[in-house]
């Protein structure tokens, strides 16, 4: 789409292999490069070697979940400044103090809007 | 001097010459290279010129060859012509070849030497192929040349280049070049002919530099002599000038005169001063020398032309007008250039002016010495040493000296007799600040005696504006002191007078404002210091007398007497004062009055005493006046003087008057004696008593007790008695009534034992009644109780032995039986006649009883309420009763009322006993009564049931759980207050129960207790405590079904939503259409979801809020656009209504934007057609929120469900606007958690308005 998504890297780790190819799809058409994850631990090995642009991340997953890899990446030298976008599913508790616990930049609460997610990563990318 | 400075001129001129030199060699140096580069410049103008003369042949010669080329085309077949042309054309092209070649070869050689590229390049064209060019152009026509003449035609490639490209091309080329070095030519000419003029110049310099470095020493020395002449004709020329100036600018007279005393100048100070004008007087005789001085002059100037000048010698001469005038005469001889003496010269001041000062001064000082010594007042002269310079004859005076003993001493030891300089010196000061400085001090005569002096010390400043010492001007002040003491003693003890006094004095200025007051005011005044009232005006305090005391006040400034007079003030701490207070006038030094003092006595007491008296006075002849006894006075034989009211109508006389005369004595029946004795004694000065019988007028006979004192005059004589009598007629009756009552009481006393040890009510009244007939001597009497309304009457055996029953009893039931009920309601005895017959039942039949008879009614009455008669008839007797009798009947109604409620309550106490124990036994609680030691007193069935046990006497830890200890939180051991209830839940008593006990603080046989009730709430808890569970297991079940649904919702979502946009592939529109449908209903869900957890967030209670304040208005109008979007979508208006100044209110923002667009998306959804109206409105103390819809409106049996969980109205109408059924459940939750309201009002079919209320805090 535009150039400056071109240039952009975004990792999503979401264990829902569903939404994973949903998000993949929409971020792709939108000009975006796509790494992958299907889980915690996948992601951490693939933040070893490469820094993506923006991390997409769930936050519930089996064996590691999003809150630990927010972690992992907020305590590392190289990774701490990726902004992070939280996916959740649930709505039962205050987003805004999971944002806060996590030191992630934004959410989504799921079932979201492809524009909504869209607008969310063109505003952590500082795209706008 | 000289040396130095010719050293430095050599210097100078060394180094002006070198200077010269150098100058001239650059010069000259510039002179050549200008020269050189002239001369190149020149050249390579040759050069350029002959460039462009080449280039014009070159031009010439192509046209020629061109021309030719022309001619040979046209010359074509004939032979001969060609030969010729040919010949012509070889020739041009020789020519030009020989002209470039010489171009290159043959052109002279110049330019800068050692920069060969420089002298290549001057001969090159500057366009870079003109040479390339040109050898085409010649090589080109030279195998024109060769060419056979067949070929010769236009079509030739070679001629067409001759022709045309070549020809045009070489032609533009060199005139380009040509016009370019014209160009560089004329830039060039320029140049040289700058050069050439700064060459000029230069050659111009080296000429005058040449000729001054030549010339130079010759002109320096003449100009040198030149100079020196000038400047020695200069100075004199100045000097001359100046003596001339001096001369005549000079204010002293300056003249000269010849050997032969002629003048020979007069100048302009001599002119004024002695009034001769210049030309008068020269050339003649000095006519300044008055006759009588000639032979003193003459003397002069012999002496003075012998060389012997003299100075300042004072004579006196004359004026032109005669005046003489006094002069200062200084002269000097006047000699030629040989030396010789020629004349003398006079130089004269007019000190007229100053002698006459002089004398002046003589004078003043003179006077000044005799005021110094005649004034009364010591002045001394100090100098900065402080050695006495003078002193005036009154010092001396002072100290008992001669005033030259002082001059010269030491200040300080004549004065003060100080080894130094006394410290309080005001000398040592005035020298210092250069100002009069006063000090008080003491002299210290001879004999060490001292007395008090004033100094004012001058700095004394001497001309040089030095301060050269001081003056001291002393006073000897001991008058003065003495008088100051004297006053300030007066003053003191004046103050100390004024200070002890325990009045109040204060001093008041014109104006009222209190100027002083003294500590006694203060205290009386209750002022804690002077400062309070000073200020204040003397009249606002009063409040009483105010006007006379402004009067006084007035009077005594107006008149300067005193004045005199009481009045009232107020305190500031509320007291009222009476003031006597006395006015007088404080006169100041001139006599006027100035002030006032106010002396004041507090005289409240007196005042109040005085009040007193005469509040007491007129209370007593009020007393007097108004005693129920008979007070008189009377005369020794017993006639009334004066009597009071009382008196004199016991007497039987309706006024006083009629009283006046009438004797006691004679009147008396009884002991008349006793009072006529008793008046005697009286008389003789004692007080006696005495109690006789009278008659009086109106025949009533009458007790008097009464008690007589004798009443003395001023003097001290017994005038008359003072009998005070008190009628005793009715006390002497009420006596033997008395003893009869107490007989009576005594009685009463004896009979309420055995009525109180009666069985029953019944029985009680029997014996009642009974007693009262035998003992208290009423024989006809009855009881007549209430009971259920009706009275029911209780006889006892009669007088003839019969027993009656109140169910035969009949009695007359009009009067008599009316009169009853009215007793019992008014609840006061009353006794009546009977006039008529009534029936009587004898035992065996009635009997009719004729005649009158009294009927007294005697209430019976408890503590609280009237509950029946006492009858007694005296219809036998026909005689009503005595009040003894009656106060008896009295007392004995009140005995049995209070024995029959006692009897009552024992009664209905044994019966509720009874129910009391049936009830605890039969409650399902188990109950005890504890005492404060935890004594277990009493406990029911159900808890020796619980316990297996009867715990009665036990301890109550130990019945209950086996403690040794009291449990910990029992309520027993803080007490527990009689009325009080406290709650305690435990567990594990009594088994392992869950049990919650209530205490309550009663009363047991007397003691205080507590009832202990337990009740076993084990299996509430538990059934609590697995509600709790359920109920978060629904919480948990609900939230996670919500979040399972939801990830699969969000790829169902997103899956349809990249089919429907196209981001696949394309869609047909039937598909699309499904694809819409699948879309709509994954919204649905997903709203239905959001729903389903708000629910459950609210009533869980985890929903959180965040409360701000904010205005409504905003709020609206910021989900304003996405409302009108829906409106829009079914062609509905939306309205808003906001009202103005709404008061901020806390809300959570995001919440009531849920309410609100819910509720506006319900009426939306329920309305097909006309407007939604969203309004907003203060009420009271909250903020009111409207959605009103034009939509279908609610029936009235639907209303009450409306906001009650998971409720959906019309069953068909949901499935059309896919509600949840939550969303108003939700609404009313988030609004009462706002502490708001929320309902709906709605006409079925006409539309519906819902309400929602926010509190303002």
């Amino acid at each position: 789409m535009s150039i400056m998504a071109m240039s952009k890297n975004i990792l999503v780790i979401e264990d829902e292999l569903d939404i994973l190819k949903i998000i993949i799809f929409r971020l792709k058409k939108a000009g975006y490069k796509i790494m992958t994850a299907p889980g915690g631990q996948e992601a951490l090995e693939i933040l070893q070697e490469t820094k993506p642009d923006l991390i997409v991340v769930d936050l519930v997953m089996p064996v590691v979940d999003g809150y630990e890899v927010c972690k992992r990446v907020r305590e590392n030298k190289i990774l701490k400044d990726i902004p992070i976008l939280l996916l959740t599913a649930s709505a039962t508790t205050n987003m805004d103090e999971k944002v806060k616990f996590t030191k992630a930049n934004d959410y989504l609460v799921k079932p979201f809007e492809p524009q909504d997610l869209l607008s969310k990563i063109k505003k952590l990318l500082r795209q706008e | 001097m000289l040396e130095k400075q010719s050293q430095e001129k050599n210097i100078f001129g060394r180094i002006m010459t070198l200077s010269y030199i150098a100058a001239l060699a650059i010069l000259v140096f510039l002179n050549f290279h200008g020269h050189f580069l002239l001369k190149n410049g020149i050249k390579t103008l040759e050069t350029d010129a002959r460039i462009i003369n080449i280039a014009g042949r070159q031009r010439m010669l192509s046209q020629r060859i061109e021309h030719l080329t022309m001619h040979l085309i046209l010359a074509a077949g004939d032979e001969k012509q060609v030969v010729g042309i040919r010949q012509e054309l070889t020739d041009a092209i020789n020519l030009m070849e020989e002209s470039h070649h010489g171009l290159l070869n043959g052109a002279p050689k110049i330019g800068l030497p050692g920069n060969p590229s420089e002298e290549i390049k001057i001969f090159y064209f500057q366009e870079p192929d003109i040479n390339r060019r040109v050898r085409e152009f010649i090589s080109n026509a030279r195998v024109l040349l060769s060419l056979p003449l067949q070929e010769i035609s236009l079509n030739n490639p070679y001629v067409s280049y001759i022709l045309r490209t070549a020809h045009t091309d070489l032609l533009d080329a060199l005139d380009k070049a040509v016009q370019q070095y014209e160009i560089e030519s004329n830039r060039r000419i320029a140049n040289l002919q700058i050069l050439q003029k700064y060459l000029l110049v230069t050659r111009l310099f080296v000429l005058v530099l040449m000729a001054l470095f030549i010339f130079r020493p010759l002109t320096h020395k003449a100009q040198n002599e030149i100079n020196k002449t000038k400047a020695a004709e200069e100075s004199l020329r100045q000097s001359r000038q100046a003596l001339e100036a001096l001369i005549r600018s000079s204010p002293l007279a300056i003249v000269t005169i010849d050997g032969e005393g002629k003048l020979t100048l007069w100048n302009p100070a001599a002119a004024r001063i002695f009034g001769w004008a210049e030309a008068e007087v020269l050339g003649k005789f000095l006519p300044t020398v008055p006759k009588d001085k000639l032979e003193q002059f003459h003397t002069l100037r012999e002496r003075v032309l012998k060389g012997n000048g003299f100075s300042g010698l004072e004579v006196q001469r004359q004026r032109k007008d005669g005046l003489l005038i006094d002069i200062s005469l200084s002269t000097a001889p006047l000699y030629d250039v040989t030396g010789k003496v020629v004349g003398m010269m006079g130089i004269m001041d007019d000190i007229t002016e100053r002698k006459r000062l002089y004398n002046l001064l003589c004078e003043s000082e003179a006077r000044y010495r005799t005021l110094v010594e005649h004034v009364d007042i010591g002045i001394s002269l100090v100098d900065k040493n402080y050695k006495i310079v003078m002193v005036n004859s009154f010092v001396a005076k002072m100290f008992g000296k001669q005033v030259s003993d002082f001059i010269g001493k030491d200040c300080f030891r004549e004065f003060e007799k100080c080894d130094k300089i006394c410290a309080h010196c005001p000398g040592t000061k005035a020298m210092a600040i250069k100002e009069p400085v006063e000090v008080e001090t003491e002299g210290v005569l001879d004999d060490g005696s001292r007395f008090p002096v004033r100094i004012r010390a001058f700095p004394f400043i001497g001309p040089d504006a030095e301060v050269s010492g001081f003056i001291e001007v002393s006073e000897d002040i001991t008058q003065r002191k003495y008088a100051e003491e004297a006053l300030k003693m007066s003053e003191a003890n004046l103050r100390l007078l004024l200070e002890s006094i325990p009045d109040c004095v204060c001093k008041i200025s014109i104006t009222g404002k209190f100027i002083s007051i003294n500590t006694a005011g203060c205290y009386l005044r209750d002022l804690d210091k002077p400062e309070e009232t000073i200020g204040a005006h003397f009249l606002d305090e009063v409040i009483e007398n105010r006007q006379a005391l402004e009067a006084a006040f007035k009077h005594v400034f107006k008149s300067g007497e005193t004045a005199s007079l009481q009045y009232k003030t107020l305190t500031k701490k509320g007291r009222q004062i009476w003031w006597d207070a006395k006015l007088a006038p404080v006169r100041d030094a001139k006599g006027e009055i100035n002030s006032i003092l106010r002396v004041s006595r507090d005289i409240t007491a007196h005042k109040k005493a005085e009040e007193a008296l005469k509040v007491s006075e007129e209370y007593f002849r009020s007393l007097i006046e108004n005693m129920p006894d008979s007070v008189c006075r009377i005369t020794f034989d017993g006639k009334i003087i004066t009597v009071n009211k009382a008196g004199y109508l016991m007497e039987g006389f309706s006024k006083p008057q009629e009283a006046l005369g009438y004797s006691r004595t004679d009147h008396a029946v009884e002991n008349r004696a006793g009072l006529e004795e008793a008046i005697q004694r009286a008389a003789n000065g004692e007080t006696a008593s005495v109690q006789y019988k009278s008659i009086n007028t109106r025949a009533r006979e009458i007790w008097w007790d009464a008690t007589l004192v004798p009443l003395r005059d001023a003097k001290g004589n017994i005038t008359s008695v003072l009998i005070v009598s008190k009628d005793i007629t009715e006390q002497a009756a009420v006596q033997e009534q008395r003893k009869n009552i107490i007989l009576g009481l005594r009685t009463i006393m004896a009979i309420a034992d055995r009525l109180i040890i009666a069985a029953d009510t019944d029985s009680l009244l029997k014996a009642a009644v009974e007693e009262a007939r035998g003992k208290l001597h009423l024989e006809r009497c009855a009881i007549f109780l209430e009971h259920n309304g009706y009275m029911q009457g209780t006889y006892g055996t009669d007088r003839k032995g019969q027993t009656t029953d109140e169910r035969n009893h009949r009695f007359t039931k009009d009067t008599a039986w009316q009169k009853y009920t009215e007793t019992m309601r008014a609840g006061e005895a009353q006794w009546f006649v009977v006039k008529e017959p009534y029936l009587e039942w004898d035992g065996t039949k009635n009997v009719r009883l004729d005649g009158e008879g009294w009927i007294a009614i005697t209430p019976i009455r408890s503590a609280h309420k009237v509950l029946g008669v006492f009858v007694n008839d005296t219809a036998i007797s026909k005689q009503p009763l005595e009040p003894s009798q009656q106060e008896i009947l009295s007392v004995y109604s009140s005995l049995v009322g209070a024995i029959i409620e006692r009897k009552r309550a024992v009664d209905l106490m044994e019966k509720s006993s009874q129910f009391n124990e049936n009830l605890l036994q039969t409650i399902p609680f188990g109950m005890d009564l504890v005492d404060e030691e935890g004594i277990v007193l009493y406990a029911n069935e159900k808890m020796k049931r619980v316990l297996g046990d009867d715990p009665t006497r036990k301890k109550c830890w130990v019945a209950y759980k086996d403690d040794k200890e009291q449990c910990a939180h029992c309520p027993l051991k803080n007490g527990v207050n009689i009325g009080e209830t406290k709650i305690l839940e435990t567990s594990g008593a009594m088994g392992g129960k869950i049990v919650r006990i209530t205490h309550t603080g009663t009363v047991y046989e007397n003691k205080k207790a507590v009832l202990e009730i337990f009740e076993d709430i084990t299996k509430e808890r538990e059934a609590e405590q697995r509600l709790r569970e359920a109920l978060a297991v629904k919480s948990e079940f609900v939230s996670m079904v919500s979040h399972e649904l939801r990830t699969p919702l969000t790829a169902i979502k997103e899956g349809i939503a990249i089919v429907a946009d196209e981001s696949a592939g394309t869609v047909n529109p039937e598909q699309k259409n499904f694809l819409e449908i699948a879309e709509r209903n994954v919204q649905r869900l997903s709203r239905f979801i959001n729903n389903v957890l708000d629910y459950q967030k609210l009533d869980s209670g985890r929903m959180e809020f965040y409360m701000k304040p904010g205005d409504i208005n905003e709020t609206v109008d910021e989900v304003r656009d996405d409302l009108l979007i829906q409106a829009e979508a079914k062609k509905l208006k939306l309205h808003l209504k906001l009202a103005e100044h709404l008061p901020q209110i806390n809300f959570d923002k995001d919440k009531i934007i849920q309410v609100l667009t819910n509720l506006v998306y319900n009426a939306i959804k329920f309305t097909e057609a006309g407007a939604i109206e969203i309004a907003t409105l203060k009420i009271d103390d909250a903020i009111r929120v409207s959605i009103s819809d034009t939509g279908i409106g609610i029936k009235k049996e639907d209303m009450r469900r409306l906001f009650q969980d998971f409720t959906q109205l019309a069953t068909g109408k949901e499935r059309k606007t896919g509600s949840t059924g939550l969303g108003l459940t939700i609404s009313r939750k988030l609004i009462i958690h706002h502490g708001g309201q929320i309902w709906a009002e709605s006409e079925f079919g006409k539309g519906s308005t819902f309400y929602f209320t926010l509190p303002i805090k």
